[in-house]
């Protein structure tokens, strides 16, 4: 489903996110992407999101070379994946509802879908009674829980999360990771960037780790140490 | 657009414009102010281009008959007048109104008395359609000599004159608007980029999201044309509240220009709104597209 291809990113100042890099994630994959700072986990992710394009080599998602998109099928392509960052991203003049809202209104989902669909994933997400809620009447859970929402409610076959726990305190982070085991286990794949090892030992999934722009080790149903160099 | 889209645009246009009320009123103003500008500019232009065409209108041409041309000889004469490319009118002047005419502008009529009424020739006063052609009026006029005329009374230099100030204020008119209306432009640019620069983090997530240009665009042209066209509304207001205050106040007060007509606040009014109102609503247009176009870049 998503192929690295000896991918390369080099930034206008001479860093090198990612350093000829290759790897295959499956459909319906769970995988953690780790490193330090610097690392490239952010750039792996600003590639997939299509933020910014590789120096060298090829991305294919979903059998489509991303390099070759079009700027104006951007917007479509974005549409099949759900994105959740560290700091949340959500728009703060519209409520929980509207921020989830938002991203079916976007896709031009009919009005009835909507407001049968929003209170649902809101429900989902354990966020039923804060729909009328804005962002800053909202803890860090409930926030990122928000942005979860808003990622799912077009049931994208790929989630792609950058350390969606980072601003989290360990019961909540432990709250976020459940809802992605769950989304995971109904078939969309997940990959979540992160350097929390607490998160990733818990968890047991695949685990690529980075350092310095390479693939130090790539190991299914790993711990953070068996890739930290 | 469809017609839920369009209520989704217009409802977050208008949020936008209250969110943001504190820029929103800072744009409308700007854009009032120099609309205003525009509609006073445009209202003094057309006025004195009016009061030129009333200048026009007096500056015709005579042409004297001689004594001894028929009434047959006069009606060809007329007939060759009127054929004449660019004479709007042609009125004869007998012998007896020619002599009251110059009777009237004089005091003392003892210089007159005891003249044929005969003395002063008969003639055909010309108004011509645009001064621009007066000098071709006068060459055609010319190649008729030999049906009876006796002298021809022209007025080259007014007209030139006339014609000078007449495009001089209309360049000048045209100028001074397409410079205001891009100052209005790069002031509501800025001060829309400032709304924009405030958002830059909703339209990334916007983007992020899968949101197309257009979307997230036309949020902010709805609310740029409407902060235009409001701004708008001003000066017009101002305008139909004013125009005719101040015609009356200068008619009352400038005897100098008692002379002239002023135009009706109608004919102003029919050109000026049409033209402030699409003033607006296209620096509101050029003014949001412009701001917003390098923030979509994500």
């Amino acid at each position: 489903m998503i192929q690295f291809a000896n991918v390369t990113k080099v930034y206008d100042n001479g860093a090198r996110g990612v350093d000829n890099i290759s790897l295959k994630i499956e459909p319906g994959e769970f995988v953690f992407i780790v490193g330090t700072s610097g690392s490239g986990k952010s750039t792996m992710v600003r590639l997939l999101l299509k933020e910014i394009e590789p120096t060298l080599g090829t991305i294919i998602v979903n059998g489509e070379d991303i390099g070759a998109l079009k700027r104006k099928n951007m917007p479509e392509y974005r549409r099949r994946m759900g994105v959740v960052f560290q700091d949340f991203k959500l728009l703060r003049n519209k409520s929980v509802y509207d921020n989830v809202a938002f991203a079916m209104q976007i896709v031009r989902a009919p009005n009835k879908d909507i407001r049968r669909n929003v209170p649902q994933t809101l429900s989902l997400v354990g966020l039923a009674k804060k729909a009328r809620a804005y962002p800053n009447q909202l803890s860090g859970g409930e926030q990122q829980r928000t942005a979860l929402a808003r990622a799912i409610i077009n049931r994208p076959p790929l989630l792609l999360c950058d350390e969606p726990t980072g601003n989290l305190d360990p019961e909540t982070a432990w709250e976020i990771m459940y809802l992605l085991e769950e989304i995971n286990a109904n078939g969309t794949t997940v990959i979540v960037a992160t350097h929390a090892k607490d998160i990733v030992d818990g968890m047991r999934k695949r685990v690529i780790g980075l350092s310095d722009g390479i693939i130090a080790k790539d190991i299914e149903k790993g711990y953070y140490d068996d890739v930290s160099l | 657009m469809t017609f839920r889209r369009s209520r989704y645009f217009f409802g977050e246009a208008f949020a936008g414009i209250i969110r943001n009320r504190l820029m929103s009123v800072a744009s409308i103003l700007t854009v009032a102010s120099c609309l205003m500008i525009v509609s006073v500019f445009y209202s003094l232009v057309t006025n004195i281009d009016y009061f030129l065409q009333q200048l026009e209108e007096d500056i015709g041409i005579a042409v004297f008959i001689d004594n001894d041309v028929s009434a047959h000889g006069l009606e060809e004469l007329y007939e060759a007048i009127l054929q004449i490319d660019n004479v709007m009118s042609v009125r004869f002047v007998s012998h007896e109104e020619a002599f009251a005419i110059v009777s009237e502008q004089h005091e003392d009529q003892t210089i007159l008395e005891g003249l044929p009424p005969d003395t002063f020739n008969r003639s055909f006063n010309i108004e011509i359609g645009d001064l621009r052609y007066h000098d071709d009026v006068v060459v055609a006029l010319e190649e008729l000599w030999d049906l009876g005329i006796y002298n021809i009374r022209q007025n080259q230099t007014i007209a030139n004159m006339v014609i000078a100030i007449s495009d001089m204020i209309r360049w000048s008119s045209t100028i001074l608007i397409g410079i205001l209306a891009v100052v209005s432009i790069i002031i509501i640019t800025n001060t829309i980029r400032i709304t924009v620069n405030a958002r830059q983090n909703d339209i990334n997530i916007m983007k992020y999201i899968g949101a197309t240009d257009w979307f997230i665009r036309w949020p902010f042209v709805i609310e740029g044309i409407l902060i235009g066209v409001i701004g708008a509304l001003f000066p017009v207001g101002i305008m139909l509240f004013g125009y005719v205050r101040v015609v009356n106040w200068v008619q009352t007060n400038t005897a100098v220009i008692e002379f002239v007509r002023f135009r009706a606040a109608n004919e102003v009014f029919i050109m000026l709104f049409p033209i402030i109102i699409g003033l607006g609503a296209l620096i509101g247009t050029i003014g949001s597209g412009t701001s917003i176009r390098r923030h979509l870049h994500v």
